[in-house]
């Protein structure tokens, strides 16, 4: 613990194909990425001039408190960032859904079991270091290794099917105050099998990607010749966001802030595993708490095929504050009798009849015979917040920005936080409150720097670069391309529309100005078309995805964005900067 | 112009005959007819209620398609007002509106149309009332608001009526009601409209009509063109499965679905063995008695605040009592009857257990308090038995709604 943070605790970045061109992830809630040059983001900044997909850089932060610290800060003579990423994902366990959550069997499989020297399964440049204004890029590449640092792998050769080679994790960079710009890698995914054929959505063996995570150090040096190292932030690689401005219902901050307040950070809302419930308990915030949730069900109609009116809500009523009298608790009971309640994880219809929301897979839908959670739920800790909202225990505020907490809050919000199967950032790991430090909730323990090798282990009080992403799908194509649409029963559900659309609008037109209302789409909007698939039959398996998780692999940085823009003369999200033709037959693989 | 000459001697002279013999008619006309439309629509709702509550399986699609056609009549009940609001006048839901069990649909042709009961489901019941009270009027079949065979007709004589009256009978200032369209909830199809002018009202007219017996032939293909189903809903696709039909496809009529449900009697899902066109005082167990009044009282103190909702003013009752009876009392005090035995000493399990009998009741003068305090006396009288755990937990759920609502109640004088 030290005064100075390094913000966000938990920064994402993004894998594209574009070598130089990038941009900024959102720093604000369902935000537009940031161009590096200040100009406003529009559709054309996804891509480069050759239409290759930009990488989306997380940038990091120092703060002293509230104050932000950077190179034009008074007294600061230098800042220098240090970065130590890898991918640990062909070295580490099998995915399979919530096995392994509270620790993994002795008979889990792990993933390439034949391998013997582990180590050869893990992509790790080593550390690497930048300071100063504008600089870089340093590459995590691996002709770039450290003098003295023994761990450093990447695969060898030519990977398939795209004859690609991972050579690089990524880069860094610095902004003109010299904040930390982090990328990821290219998107290359392969393997060494010149067949290249992807057999599940999890688990691949032979198959590398260039995703990766580690952690973030600093150290701000001062004119009096003194220094002060800050605390260190982690950084991850996660797929594209391919609908920036969409959020998921479970977003990665509620999941995470849920393991916090119930291991008592927040006791004015859960003391002790007590919810501070009823008139004098913890009244949660209209703006903030409650009605994020509602437009975020309202956004899901422009990603998925769902009908709108029902995803529609009367704000102003529902965010009304009951003084003497309480008008409208009919209503938000109503909303609160829709939502999956706790322990409801398997069921989709109500006792009273309605298809309880959300309509979305939950973590393990998957396998039967372990404890299931089919349907995915609000947090425990959103749910306790729409009960209170329900009973009339709410206030109703405007939001201040809070500095450093709206960054870290913002970030994470832009990311899926459930169903975790494994998910799209992160995974179930996210949930345990071991590898988080005790008197900060969101920022990782780190382990010491190393020479390397890499552990192979589970240190939670120790986390070493690769910890993170080690459970994702390998390649994270497949599962990016498989959990689209989910039988279940005689259902088919979603899994992350916000994230990976699953339905789209087209017809792009000029961009105008942001509406305060959240637009619905209409018989008016024209028809829906899938984001990927030949939408016709549900059970085949290019319906709404890749016949073949290869495809993926091949395709992913062609896909189109969703992005709010105005379309004869009314806000809508509709799809732009697709350079896959539309409609698009693979051919083969 | 009647089909049966036979039948129509045996009926006075009422308001259609007005309509049709004087060549202008009223607005008083109008607004008499409209709210006979709107206690059509009402008549069907405690029927098919009843026999929803009595499905054991909320997931069935059996209960499933009849909760989605009494969500729509409830549309369609909401849309009737709104009709009679426009007209200048304010819809009635008490007293004589009410409906009463068994009975025909209000100024229905006995001999064509289903004695309308609340009944135990079954697939005869679907066949044999439900689909025909939706069923779709004959080709050719006039307008006809007395004797009529299907709704279809009785609509019919509406329209023309509205259509004789000269210049714009609607208006939606200066009128002493308040039209209502933010109540109807829920993903199924359609949207209440305000009524304005003559092309509100027929597109109002409309879209109730289609929806409950239908005017698309059954063998027409899935097409997006109709403009008020559910934009982008769930259901069996053309693929044989189910799941998102994209755009606005024709949704299947009320007198479809029902036959749907009829024709697959073998999937049809566990009833609780309810008595069918329950009267309280055939009861001999006291409970089933209290139980029954007490539902009957809520049903009518609703049916109060339900009035109130329609008429202008800022006191508006709607989220604040009406919803909460309809949506957290009403259904958990119909499953606590359910389970109640109707004789002294009967075993819920075989029956014959008691039903709601949808009463309306001007006589009563127990307040909505004292309704409360009694359903929290109930509870406490049951017995610990495991066999009492089924209506202990849906009274328990009733009286938490009770308890949510006695505050506003009040303050509306019930």
């Amino acid at each position: 613990m030290t005064d100075y943070k390094i913000y966000p605790p938990i920064g994402i970045a993004r894998v594209g194909n574009a070598p130089e061109k990038c941009y900024i992830g959102p720093e604000t809630y369902r935000g537009l990425p940031i161009n590096l040059d200040g100009r406003d983001f529009t559709q054309d900044d996804f891509r480069d001039e050759q239409g290759r997909m930009c990488r989306q850089a997380a940038r990091f932060h120092i703060f002293h408190g509230d104050e932000e610290i950077t190179l034009d800060t008074p007294g600061v003579k230098a800042i220098t960032w240090t970065v130590h990423m890898a991918n640990k994902k062909a070295s580490w366990y099998e995915f399979a859904t919530n096995e392994g959550e509270q620790g993994y069997a002795s008979n889990h499989p792990l993933r390439n079991a034949d391998v013997e020297d582990r180590h050869r399964l893990i992509i790790d440049p080593g550390p690497r270091q930048i300071s100063g204004a504008d600089a870089g890029p340093v590459p995590m590449d691996r002709d770039t290794i450290p003098e003295g640092y023994k761990g450093a792998n990447f695969p060898k050769g030519i990977l398939y099917p795209n004859r690609e080679c991972i050579d690089t994790l990524g880069e860094l960079r610095t902004d003109t105050a010299g904040r930390l710009l982090v990328l990821g890698g290219l998107g290359v995914s392969g393997t060494e099998d010149e067949s290249a054929v992807i057999k599940q959505y999890a688990n691949n063996d032979g198959w590398w990607d260039d995703t990766g995570d580690g952690p973030v150090s600093a150290v701000i040096e001062w004119d009096n010749g003194s220094s002060n190292p800050a605390d260190p932030a982690w950084v991850s690689v996660a797929p594209p966001s391919y609908a920036p401005e969409i959020a998921n219902l479970v977003t990665l901050w509620d999941t995470i802030f849920d393991s916090a307040v119930r291991a008592g950070h927040n006791p004015q809302i859960n003391n002790q595993g007590m919810w501070q419930s009823g008139s004098y308990g913890y009244k949660p915030n209209f703006q903030s708490e409650i009605k994020p949730l509602l437009e975020r069900a309202t956004t899901y109609a422009w990603v998925a095929a769902i009908p709108p009116k029902p995803h529609s809500f009367d704000m102003e009523m529902l965010g009304a504050v009951p003084d003497h009298e309480d008008h409208y608790r009919g209503l938000r009971n109503w909303i609160l009798d829709v939502l999956r309640p706790p322990a409801a994880e398997n069921s989709i219809i109500s006792g009273r009849g309605a298809t309880m929301m959300p309509y979305l897979a939950g973590d393990n839908c998957l396998i039967g015979g372990t404890f299931t959670s089919t349907y995915l739920r609000l947090t425990d800790t959103q749910f306790f917040f729409v009960q209170q909202w329900a009973a009339g225990h709410f206030v109703n505020e405007p939001v201040a920005d809070s500095g450093p907490q709206s960054l870290t809050r913002n970030v994470l919000e832009n990311c899926v936080g459930g169903a975790f199967s494994p998910g799209i950032e992160l995974t179930w790991i996210t949930r345990n409150r071991a590898i988080y430090n005790r008197d900060d909730p969101f920022r990782i323990n780190t382990a010491p720097p190393t020479e390397g090798p890499l552990n192979l282990g589970f240190t939670p009080t120790a986390m070493e670069p690769g910890d993170l992403t080690r459970y994702m799908a390998i390649p994270w194509q497949a599962d990016f391309n498989e959990c689209s649409s989910q039988p279940i029963g005689e259902r088919v559900l979603w899994w992350w529309p916000a994230q990976r659309p699953e339905f789209v609008y087209l017809e792009p037109k000029p961009q105008g100005v942001r509406q305060a209302t959240m637009p619905i789409p209409d018989e008016q909007t024209g028809g829906q078309v899938a984001w990927i698939g030949t939408d016709f039959d549900q059970m085949r398996g290019d319906f709404i995805s890749f016949a073949d998780d290869v495809q993926m692999v091949q395709y992913w940085s062609r896909l189109g964005f969703v992005m709010e823009k105005e379309v004869q003369g009314e806000r809508r999200f509709v799809e732009v900067a697709r350079t896959l033709p539309r409609p698009f037959t693979p051919n083969g693989n | 112009m009647a089909p049966s000459e036979t039948a129509r001697e045996n009926v006075s002279p009422g308001l259609f005959d007005r309509l049709t013999s004087t060549s202008v008619p009223v607005l008083q006309d109008l607004q008499e007819a409209a709210q006979l439309a709107l206690q059509v629509e009402f008549t069907t709702i405690p029927v098919y209620l009843s026999a929803l509550y009595s499905i054991s399986d909320t997931g069935s699609h059996v209960y499933q398609t009849l909760r989605s056609v009494a969500m729509e009549e409830m549309f369609h009940v909401n849309q009737a007002a709104n009709i009679i609001v426009a007209l200048g006048a304010l819809p009635k839901f008490t007293g004589d509106a009410v409906p009463t069990f068994p009975g025909y649909m209000p100024q229905a042709n006995p001999k064509t149309t289903p004695m309308v009961g609340l009944f135990r489901a079954s697939p005869d019941v679907f066949a044999n009332v439900f689909a025909a009270i939706e069923s779709p009027s004959q080709y050719g079949a006039p307008p006809q608001g007395d004797n009529y065979d299907s709704i279809a007709q009785l609509y019919g004589a509406l329209v023309a009526a509205v259509d004789a009256y000269p210049g714009n009978p609607f208006s939606t200032t200066g009128v002493p009601g308040r039209q209502r369209t933010n109540i109807y909830l829920g993903k199924f199809g359609g949207n209440v409209n305000e009524v304005m002018d003559k092309e509100s009202f027929h597109a109002a007219v409309n879209e109730i009509v289609e929806q409950g017996e239908g005017t698309v032939p059954p063998e027409k293909p899935l097409v997006p063109v109709e403009s008020f189903g559910t934009y982008n809903h769930y259901g069996k696709r053309t693929d044989g499965t189910y799941g998102p039909i994209l755009g606005t496809p024709y949704e299947l009529s009320h007198f479809l679905k029902f036959r749907e449900v009829a024709l697959d009697s073998a999937n049809f899902p566990a009833t609780l063995p309810i008595i069918s066109n329950p009267d309280s005082s055939d009861y001999t167990n006291p409970q089933a008695k209290r139980l029954s009044d007490s539902f009957d009282d809520h049903y009518s103190l609703m049916l109060h605040a339900f009035e109130a909702t329609f008429k202008a003013g800022d006191s508006d009752p709607y989220f604040s009592v009406v919803l909460s009876i309809m949506h957290r009392v009403l259904p958990h005090l119909a499953r606590a009857l359910m389970s109640t035995p109707a004789f002294a000493d009967g075993d819920s399990s075989v029956g014959p257990n008691a039903a709601p009998a949808w009463r309306y009741r001007s006589d009563t003068n127990r307040t909505f308090g004292e309704l409360t305090q009694e359903l929290e006396d109930e509870l406490d009288q049951l017995s610990t038995s495991p066999r009492e755990n089924a209506l202990r937990t849906h009274l328990k759920t009733a009286l938490a709604g009770d308890k949510e609502i006695v505050t506003s109640a009040k303050a509306l004088g019930l």
